[in-house]
């Protein structure tokens, strides 16, 4: 593997100028054989849907297979697509409950172990808008992109009526549109936290209490960062900050936790330096700005298999912080 | 793969050349190629693998292109050192570079090449001129790279075959990287002579196929145009082009056409308006990047924009609030933005952000926020009133550092005369925070104010009459210089309260005081109100000077608009002007040293990159000093004060050299101690005298600075005149010990 690292460095810079970073060409370059990482895959579970539709579920990391050259194919090759939906929060709400500041970055990545590089359509929801500037009035659910980016190879003609790409997946994961979104969305944020502060200046404490609830519609659960079985609690000495880790929270739920705070010299102005909430989670399955693919169909004249699509939607934390005064 | 920096017992150089020169490997190429990936893996590591140069140029001929890649990449790394040896691979080389298959041609050519030995130049000179013309894409790119390099060692051969003209034909060639690598090999080439050339054909050309090239090709490319001056339609068809560019999802090519529509619309002031805002879009899109560097960057290139367009980011300013998990760079550069985009409609926003950011958990960052609200009152007048009152709101909070900062901040906000309503509220506050300020600069700017201004507030005389009484226990020299001060200054306004501690304070410091500073200038004062009261209250409360310009910092001012997109932006034009200048005195230099066979490695001390350096001290032939000679301590400072003037001589010294070893080594020089302060203490003092062969005194008083490594020699000599002066040798001597 030392010798692929060092193949990559001579192909991709000469002398200080960069000459050819698309991995598609620098294949041909690379002579050394690649050591292929197996993972195990799980066998996919299968999830009933509406109507009688069942879908399949694979876990997680069915997308995480190494990318083999068409020159070894192996027998146990599925032809399979995966395209993700990411979305990054970041979120500013004051002590008030006013919301000072809310935006999406989301994208879209697709990584294809398909053979060959059939053309695929991918069709978003039809009533997409994109309007640069301030937040969209009005919605009516409609999806109002503040900006959206595609990647090179994706083919636009059918964007403006349809809302249809056209996209010749290049090997390997790669992102076929980035976007922006800031304002009002057509959900409500997620967490909602109802703090409550107490002071007991005799024995020198406060007493705060918080009130987490999810506003997500119940079907969707969330989980947040970390191990742990259940809930805890415990104080950072180098952070100087309280970590409360919850493992799951249902939609529509809630939980409380109560934290007292001893100090040892008591001025009434210390409540000023009790400092915001950021909360890091993950939700699957849910994005806030509702943009959804409605299809995705491949066209490939030269093979006839059918090949497996995976989809899967995931709204990440980058910065959630309530402020507490 | 763990096992390839493991470190076995077969490592040994021995073992590996057995094994190189026994037959069962040389015949399986498998064998073969585990065992050089073996040798190059021990070569990263960092052991020296030299000793087997010539039994691994054996191994080149070899058909399997794997094996041929290693053994070539030892080679361009161990050519230079075992240069008597690396003739032996010219012929591999040369056969190599005529091989049916491009890679090899390619790679043959390019190690050639990659090899910077004079001698084998001859050889390389014909491959590479055969190369520029090969059937292979491939290969051209790596002949058009491998011209820079030649012509690096050796440039005759580069202009003797007329290798210019053919690179500039070659612009025209159907591979687009190959057109990239001429572009920048010519720009580099014809350096001297202003770079390469861009007429209308070449831009027209170029324009016409941005479309085909890669993401590099065409940043460089946008970059170049910069040279190209269009007409005024041909500007407006250029923008149209580049307009794609914009929203690029690679930065460099983004920023680049940023920079390209700027330069073109400089001398049209309203379409140069709407550019800005055209371009506000693709920034605002990397400053909330996840890319912290790359926010960093694009922050500091919208500073450099909204110098020109003050309300650029009027609307868009929630993009500049910091994140929680943002590194403290990024949030520091987020606060100075937020002040700068600071207007009417969004102060009170901008306000509430920073003032939250005030009780940060991080003290830098609160300070940082601090004065940006400073800044907000000094460069937005408008804007002041609310960012006052928020100050004067922070120091009732009654936290350490957030009061100490206000201070500091409101010390130099009160020079401006709008801001004078809102002193008797400050100075109302300031009794409450004698008792909590901390820091000494806080409590000087408090001294400072009181001052000033303490006139209104009736407890100022017994503010300053308790820090006078514990002025012992003050470490502080800041401090106490603020203290003298101030009091005079109090004293002028209320005699009779201030009269008793004005005179405490001035014995103390006068008789007790080590500090030099502190002593001079309470003795300073004392002689005034001695001589003339009148005429001292005029020179001490004399009138402020005006408000001075703040040092530059980076983008302070409007770079012109070639800077944009690139490091000068970062560091700003008076470091990126040093940084370019060392760059380039190393460059004549290595050209120099290249004359000789070997090329020696240039160390550069990336640790002063960002400070200034002296030049570095020659060694000459220096005077001696005489080993017996001795002065008591009375006549030692007889001659010192006989000696009126003095020159003053600067050093630069490593940050290693402590004070022990500063003092033995001019002991070791015969220069003999006469006094000096403990040597722990930073600035750390001492006097020295000696006297040399030509009967020539020296004394001097030595003052070494570890924090910024700096030795500073006041010196006084005593001799007769002679045609050279007595301090240039001095110097020199000096320079020798202190950087030796």
């Amino acid at each position: 593997m030392l010798t692929t690292i060092c193949d990559g460095n001579l192909e991709v810079p000469d002398f200080g100028f960069p000459q050819n970073t698309s991995t598609d060409t620098l294949k041909a370059y690379i002579h050394n054989d690649p050591i292929l990482i197996k993972g195990e895959r799980q066998p996919g579970e299968v999830a009933s849907g509406l109507f009688g539709a069942d879908h399949r579920v694979a876990p997680s990391s069915a997308a995480n297979k190494p990318i083999s050259a068409s020159r070894q194919l192996q027998s146990t090759h599925k032809n399979e697509i995966f395209v993700d939906v990411i979305e990054r929060l970041t979120v500013l709400i004051a002590s008030n409950g006013n919301v000072i500041r809310s935006e999406i970055d989301g994208l879209m990545q697709m990584k294809s172990f398909l053979i060959g590089s059939p053309e695929i359509q991918l069709g978003l929801n039809e009533d997409i808008h994109i309007r640069a500037g301030v937040s969209n009035i009005g919605c009516n659910n409609q999806v109002t992109l503040e900006d959206i980016n595609f990647h090179q190879s994706v083919k636009l003609n059918e964007f403006d009526n349809n809302k249809i790409l056209k996209v010749n997946p290049p090997e390997g994961e790669f992102t076929v549109l980035s976007y922006h979104m800031s304002g009002d969305f057509p959900s409500s944020l997620p967490f909602v936290i109802y703090p409550y502060i107490e002071e007991i200046p005799d024995k020198g404490q406060f007493i705060i209490q918080l009130k987490l609830e999810c506003d997500i519609p119940s079907k969707d659960h969330v989980v947040t960062y970390v191990t742990g079985v259940g809930e805890s609690a415990e104080y950072k000495q180098s952070e100087k900050a309280v970590v409360w880790k919850i493992k799951k929270i249902p939609g529509l739920s809630d939980v409380t936790a109560k934290f007292k705070v001893s100090v040892s010299d008591w001025n009434k102005k210390n409540r000023m330096e009790i400092g915001p909430i950021s909360m890091e989670f993950e939700i699957p399955n849910f994005v806030l700005s509702h943009l959804q693919i409605r299809f995705l169909k491949l066209f490939d004249r030269e093979h006839s298999y059918v090949p497996l699509r995976w989809v899967r939607y995931v709204t990440h934390s980058d910065s959630y912080v309530v402020r507490l005064i | 793969m763990a096992s390839y920096f493991a470190t076995e017992n077969n490592s040994d150089i021995q073992t590996l050349k057995m094994k190189l020169s026994s037959p069962s490997v040389q015949s399986d190429p498998t064998q073969c190629r585990l065992l050089l990936q073996r040798i190059i893996a021990l070569m990263t590591q960092g052991f020296d693998m030299s000793e087997l140069f010539t039994h691994i140029i054996k191994t080149a001929a070899t058909s399997d292109i794997v094996q041929k890649k290693l053994v070539y990449l030892y080679m361009s790394t161990y050519a230079e050192l075992k240069s008597d040896l690396a003739l032996l691979a010219v012929n591999t080389l040369r056969k190599d570079c005529s091989d049916p298959n491009p890679m090899i041609r390619g790679l043959a050519l390019r190690t050639m090449t990659s090899i910077r030995l004079p001698m084998l130049v001859e050889y390389t000179e014909q491959c590479l001129l055969t190369g520029l013309e090969d059937s292979s894409a491939y290969v051209r790119r790596v002949a058009v790279i491998g011209c820079l390099k030649i012509w690096n060692i050796a440039p005759n051969i580069i202009t003797g075959h007329n290798v210019v003209d053919k690179l500039y034909n070659m612009l025209r060639d159907s591979d687009t990287i190959v057109v990239t690598n001429c572009l920048s090999v010519l720009d580099e080439i014809l350096q001297p002579d202003g770079g390469i050339v861009i007429n209308k054909n070449i831009a027209h050309y170029l324009l016409n196929r941005l479309s085909e090239f890669t993401e590099w090709g065409r940043s460089k490319i946008l970059d170049l145009l910069l040279k190209y001056e269009p007409t005024q339609d041909e500007a407006f068809d250029i923008m149209n082009l580049i307009d794609g560019c914009l929203k690029h999802r690679n930065s460099a090519v983004s920023s680049s056409a940023i920079k390209l529509l700027l330069h073109l619309t400089k001398d049209m002031e309203d379409i140069h308006l709407q550019v800005f805002k055209q371009v506000t879009g693709p920034l605002l899109n990397l400053v909330t990047s996840s890319n912290s560097e790359l926010a960093y960057t694009s922050l500091c290139h919208a500073q450099l924009l909204v110098k020109k367009a003050p309300d650029l980011f009027n609307t868009a300013y929630k993009k500049f609030f910091c994140r929680y998990n943002d590194p403290s760079y990024l949030k520091h550069k987020k606060i100075e933005l937020l002040s700068l985009v600071c207007c009417e409609d969004n102060v009170q926003n901008i306000v509430n952000e920073l003032s939250a950011y005030c009780t940060d958990v991080s003290v830098s960052l609160a300070e940082k926020s601090i004065t940006a609200l400073g800044d907000i009152v000094k460069y937005k007048p408008l804007c002041s009133q609310l960012c006052m009152k928020t100050l004067i709101h922070l120091l009732s909070l009654q936290l350490g550092y957030i009061t100490s900062q206000v201070l500091i901040t409101l010390q130099g906000l009160f020079l401006y005369e709008r801001n004078a309503c809102f002193i008797s509220d400050v100075m109302e506050q300031i009794p409450e925070c004698v008792s909590i300020l901390d820091n000494s600069n806080g409590k000087a700017a408090m001294i400072w104010l009181i001052g000033h201004y303490g006139q209104s507030l009736s407890d100022s005389p017994y503010i300053l009459e308790d820090m006078i009484d514990n002025i012992s226990e003050e470490h502080s020299n800041l401090v106490k210089l603020h203290l003298i001060t101030a009091t005079t200054k109090l004293f002028f306004k209320r005699p009779a309260e201030c009269q008793d501690m004005l005179g405490k304070l001035l014995e103390h410091c006068i008789e007790v005081e080590n500090n030099v500073e502190v002593g001079d200038r309470a003795s300073m004062y004392y002689r005034l109100l001695h001589e003339d009261i009148n005429k001292a209250k005029e020179i001490i409360n004399s009138s402020l000077c005006t408000v001075k310009e703040d040092d530059e910092k980076p983008c302070n001012t409007l770079h012109h608009i070639q800077c944009f997109g690139s490091l000068s932006v970062l560091f700003g034009q008076a470091k990126w002007k040093e940084i370019k200048l060392r760059e380039r005195q190393q460059f004549t230099e290595k050209v120099q040293e290249n004359e000789t066979l070997v090329c020696r490695e240039k160390e550069i001390n990336t640790a002063n990159l960002l400070s200034i350096d002296d030049g570095d001290c020659v060694a000459m032939e220096t005077i001696k000093m005489k080993n017996s000679f001795t002065l008591t301590p009375e006549a030692f400072e007889g001659k010192w004060i006989a000696n009126s003037a003095s020159e003053i001589l600067e050093f630069t010294v490593p940050s290693t050299l402590t004070a022990i070893e500063v003092e033995q080594r001019f002991n070791n020089h015969n220069v003999v101690t006469m006094a000096t302060s403990q040597y722990e203490t930073d600035p750390w003092k001492a006097f020295f005298y000696a006297q040399d062969t030509s009967e020539y005194l020296y004394l001097f008083e030595l003052t070494l600075s570890k924090h910024d490594c700096k030795a500073v020699i006041s010196l006084k000599w005593e001799g007769e005149e002679a045609t050279t002066s007595p301090t240039e040798e001095f110097q020199k001597l000096c320079c020798i010990i202190l950087n030796s």
